[in-house]
């Protein structure tokens, strides 16, 4: 074999390989324009809420974000038509929700460690938003069923009032605190994986939950591929935008419940 | 513009798929190409020569991956010209030292003593790639494949350059290891 040969086998492996690099050069080649300074965005992220409170009035009602500890309880609820047992749940997240009606918010995403290799993107209110805004923002990773680099969803807790989402597995909270107007919680947890050679290996995944009061906005923020600073650091360069349409909150989803793990949907 | 918008246009005979291409994936390639060879009007010639056999290739190709794509037909373009000086141990740019680095790979570079299959030593190189850690993976690419300097790779992965080094010393050395227990070399 001459080292020509070799130079020309690592040209031919799978498209997935090189898109992992290829995705990072397009990000910093077309990324440069997107970035701000530090300071500038975290006035923007606060600027929305301030903005929103002297604009409109609310009544603080009592609008707020639970996470319960749940391990070992029997878990069971409604899930679509279904009625279904939630298997090793660990978490729970709830929401309160004093408003009647709450507005609906979109984000865009001013910094991520590359460019998604399988992007799903979507944005529910693209009519009242216009482009380049989203409700959700993921990257699902180059191999199906492996890690997965982010997930990025932002959704109004009108929708979530009475419905019960569980993290399940071994999962811990890192961090609960209260930054720049939001309600800050950081989880640690651990998944097992089996890789494509059949090897079965414990991996980590980490989530960022941001909740605003006033708004009743809920972010998640999720990862299995980098690590919690990098997530932060995510989290830290959303532009979060506060729309002029409303959702009415509704108790439809009491007594419904989901997996808010990466992947379960 | 979408990568599908692009690659319908080239199906459509479009000429404007080329200045599309340009537009979004010419730093890309050019990028790729002067890292390869050092010149810049090497480089330009091989990004010119990509989309010529872009316009020719599309139909009946429809890449899923498009930049990949790109970049990989660039360096076929760009490792083209450098051959004659690699042979003769001279030339410019990075390829000069990852040649000297993947030799190590090789128990005998230059020996035409076993057999291989194209196809078998592909797979084993893909095989390879995919037990590597993905970020030993991507120094290893942006290395073996875009032919990257160690300080653009250590600035891209936000690390030391002693990390990249020591990554890509360690997995030529399992590299080695690996063809060698498949009996490739």
């Amino acid at each position: 074999m001459k080292t020509m040969d070799l130079m020309e086998a690592i040209g031919q492996v799978g498209d997935d390989m090189k898109m992992e690099v290829v995705s990072e050069m397009m990000y910093e080649i077309n990324g440069k324009s997107r970035k701000r300074g530090k300071l500038g965005r975290t006035l923007l992220i606060a600027a929305v809420i301030t903005t929103l409170l002297g604009a409109t009035a609310y009544a603080i009602a009592a609008n707020i974000m639970n996470l319960r500890n749940v391990k070992d309880e029997k878990i069971s609820g409604r899930w679509g038509e279904q009625f279904i047992t939630v298997n090793n749940a660990n978490l729970e997240l709830s929401f309160d929700v004093g408003l009647d009606s709450c507005p609906a918010a979109v984000f865009r995403p001013d910094w991520l460690p590359a460019e998604p290799e399988r992007p799903v993107q979507f944005n529910r209110y693209e009519e009242e938003s216009g482009e380049g805004w989203y409700t959700m923002y993921a990257d699902d990773g180059a191999d199906p069923g492996g890690e997965v680099p982010y997930n990025i969803q932002i959704s109004s807790a009108a929708n979530l009032k009475g419905m019960k989402l569980y993290f399940s597995g071994d999962m811990e909270i890192v961090k609960q605190d209260e930054w720049k107007g939001w309600q800050r919680t950081e989880i640690h947890g651990d998944y097992r994986r089996t890789s494509p050679e059949g090897v079965e290996c414990m991996l980590d995944r980490y989530y960022i939950l941001l909740f605003n009061e006033e708004n009743c906005v809920y972010v998640y923020l999720a990862t299995t591929e980098y690590d919690l600073e990098t997530l932060e650091k995510i989290a830290e360069n959303l532009e979060i935008r506060v729309l002029d349409c409303f959702i009415e909150t509704s108790s439809d989803k009491e007594g419904h419940v989901g997996y808010i793990d990466l992947g379960r949907g | 513009m979408d990568d599908r918008k692009i690659i319908e246009l080239y199906w459509q005979r479009d000429e404007s798929a080329i200045e599309q291409t340009d537009l979004k994936y010419g730093r890309l390639c050019r990028g790729v190409a002067y890292g390869i060879l050092g010149s810049r009007e090497d480089g330009d010639e091989c990004v010119n020569d990509t989309y010529m056999a872009a316009w020719e290739s599309l139909p009946p190709q429809r890449p899923v991956h498009f930049p990949a794509w790109l970049c990989s037909v660039t360096r076929n373009f760009s490792l083209n010209r450098i051959r004659a000086s690699l042979t003769q141990k001279r030339g410019g740019g990075a390829a000069m030292l990852v040649y000297d680095e993947l030799e190590q790979c090789l128990i005998s570079p230059e020996s035409v003593e076993k057999e291989y299959e194209t196809k078998e030593l592909k797979a084993a190189v893909e095989t390879f790639l995919r037990t590597l850690p993905k970020a030993d993976r991507k120094m290893f690419m942006y290395r073996y494949w875009l032919m990257m300097t160690v300080p653009e790779i250590a600035r891209r992965m936000d690390c030391r350059e002693s990390r990249v080094t020591s990554s890509l010393y360690r997995s030529r050395q399992k590299l080695r290891g690996f063809l060698s227990r498949e009996e490739l070399i």
